[in-house]
């Protein structure tokens, strides 16, 4: 009872961090517009440099789909924690009750969120303009540990540059490295759902993406647990 | 008197400047202790110390008698911290701001205790202000609301007369009255000469990250 209770509460904790940066961000929008913006003339412009075939979209719109949030997710984390350094807010989250694995975690639920926004009104204007067919039911299931990846590593390297004076150089550098496995995962697993009839195909990919996600996760917790101690 | 908060041997150091050096401190039930010391002589990183914001290099911090390093959150939910900067988001408001943190506390009966916090120290008919939009002194009474809100027995008052008018700091006073009658404790620190507070304080100063006593 005590142990359901205390988890109870660490993800009642979670979801009140996540919920709170979902407020800030529709009244500051100060990472969605500006994500979405970038991934979306990202895709634009590789509509234009790009001549798509019939034979060749399958291989290239994986690549444009997943570059495009890559480097939209980064112009993102370089200021997911703006409102946390305003007025002190992020050393108040450090004096309250909570652990601070619990912070980490409710800033990459959050940040999940948003990255998920971002790629519902991506992937209907990829549709568009390349003329392809998508299962929702399957690019979910490819695009949520993905997304999730990205979302932890970000939010790790994030926290690690957010007090350097050269954030916007340091983030890349530490982010892209880190990825590289989530970024392959995902462009061949929807690659295969675009061009293979069933999931099956691509589960090898997702279950791949799935480890580095745990791995991540627990390095990223206790990693960022480190940095804020010190 | 019971000790609410215990110092043994703390050191700190930045870089090879020694800025907290084997201090002790006891705090009792009721008791309100005011630190002076010159800039830069250690005064916020003693209560960056005691609220877990800074880690020490040695030495013990105990609070209700649970050790800080080994018991975090207990002792987190038994202090609050007031300090420079006031711990708040400008894009909220007052009341989604002090929502937050007694979410974070895991309060109950959030509604009422804001309500009640922000009619103690004149917030009521501010509540649904962005904190963008408040004062200075405004924003720090927030910061107030927002330490007062789980009830702590230990406050932690960073220089809290600064940037409070004649007005505010009358209020102030009153706020601490209140809360050491009802068995708190508080550490202020101040390189003011006049603080305020007019009641029984314990005058200490810190030197060479060693507290003496300071007559004044």
């Amino acid at each position: 009872m005590t142990l359901y209770r205390s988890v109870g509460m660490y993800f009642y904790h979670l979801f009140v961090i996540a919920r709170k940066d979902f407020l800030l961000e529709i009244r500051s929008k100060d990472v969605i517009l500006p994500v979405f913006m970038f991934s979306f003339l990202v895709v634009v412009t590789f509509n234009f440099a790009l001549e798509a075939t019939p034979n060749t979209v399958n291989l290239i719109v994986p690549g444009i789909l997943w570059v495009s949030m890559l480097f939209g997710s980064m112009v993102g984390f370089n200021r997911v924690f703006l409102s946390e350094l305003e007025l002190g807010a992020f050393q108040g989250l450090l004096t309250s009750p909570i652990g601070r694995d619990v912070i980490f975690l409710g800033k990459v639920l959050s940040n999940l969120m948003f990255l998920v926004v971002i790629e519902a009104i991506l992937v209907p204007v990829l549709i568009i303009l390349f003329n392809i067919t998508l299962s929702p039911l399957d690019m979910i299931c490819v695009s949520l540990p993905a997304l999730l990846g990205l979302s932890l590593s970000g939010t790790l390297f994030a926290a690690i540059s957010m007090n350097m004076r050269a954030k916007e150089v340091m983030l890349p550098i530490l982010f892209l490295p880190a990825v590289v496995p989530i970024i392959l995962g995902s462009v061949e697993s929807t690659y295969l759902i675009m061009t293979e009839a069933s999931l099956h195909e691509s589960l090898k990919w997702i279950i791949l993406m799935i480890i580095f996600d745990v791995v991540y996760c627990v390095v990223g917790a206790v990693g960022f647990t480190m940095i804020i101690e010190d | 008197m019971n000790s609410l908060l215990e110092v043994e041997n703390l050191t700190k150091s930045y870089g090879r400047n020694r800025v907290i050096d084997n201090l002790y401190l006891s705090l009792s039930s009721g008791e309100i202790v005011i630190i002076r010391g010159a800039n830069g002589s250690g005064k916020t990183t003693l209560l960056s110390i005691i609220s877990s914001l800074v880690s020490s290099d040695s030495g013990r911090v105990k609070i209700l008698g649970n050790d800080l390093k080994l018991n975090p959150h207990i002792c987190r939910s038994e202090l609050a911290f007031v300090a420079h900067q006031p711990f708040l988001y400008s894009q909220l408001t007052v009341r989604e701001n002090l929502e937050f943190s007694a979410r974070l506390h895991s309060l109950k009966d959030i509604n009422s205790k804001v309500l009640n916090k922000t009619s103690l120290i004149g917030l009521s008919d501010r509540l649904d202000s962005k904190i963008a939009t408040l004062s200075h002194g405004f924003i720090k009474r927030v910061a107030i609301a927002r330490a007062l809100l789980h009830d702590p027995k230990i406050l932690l008052f960073d220089e809290p007369e600064s940037g409070l008018d004649r007005e505010s700091l009358q209020l102030f006073e009153e706020i601490i009255t209140g809360e050491l009658a009802k068995e708190r404790s508080i550490l202020m620190t101040t390189h003011s000469p006049q603080i305020p507070y007019q009641g029984d304080v314990r005058n200490l100063r810190i030197t060479k990250g060693m507290l003496v006593d300071d007559p004044l």
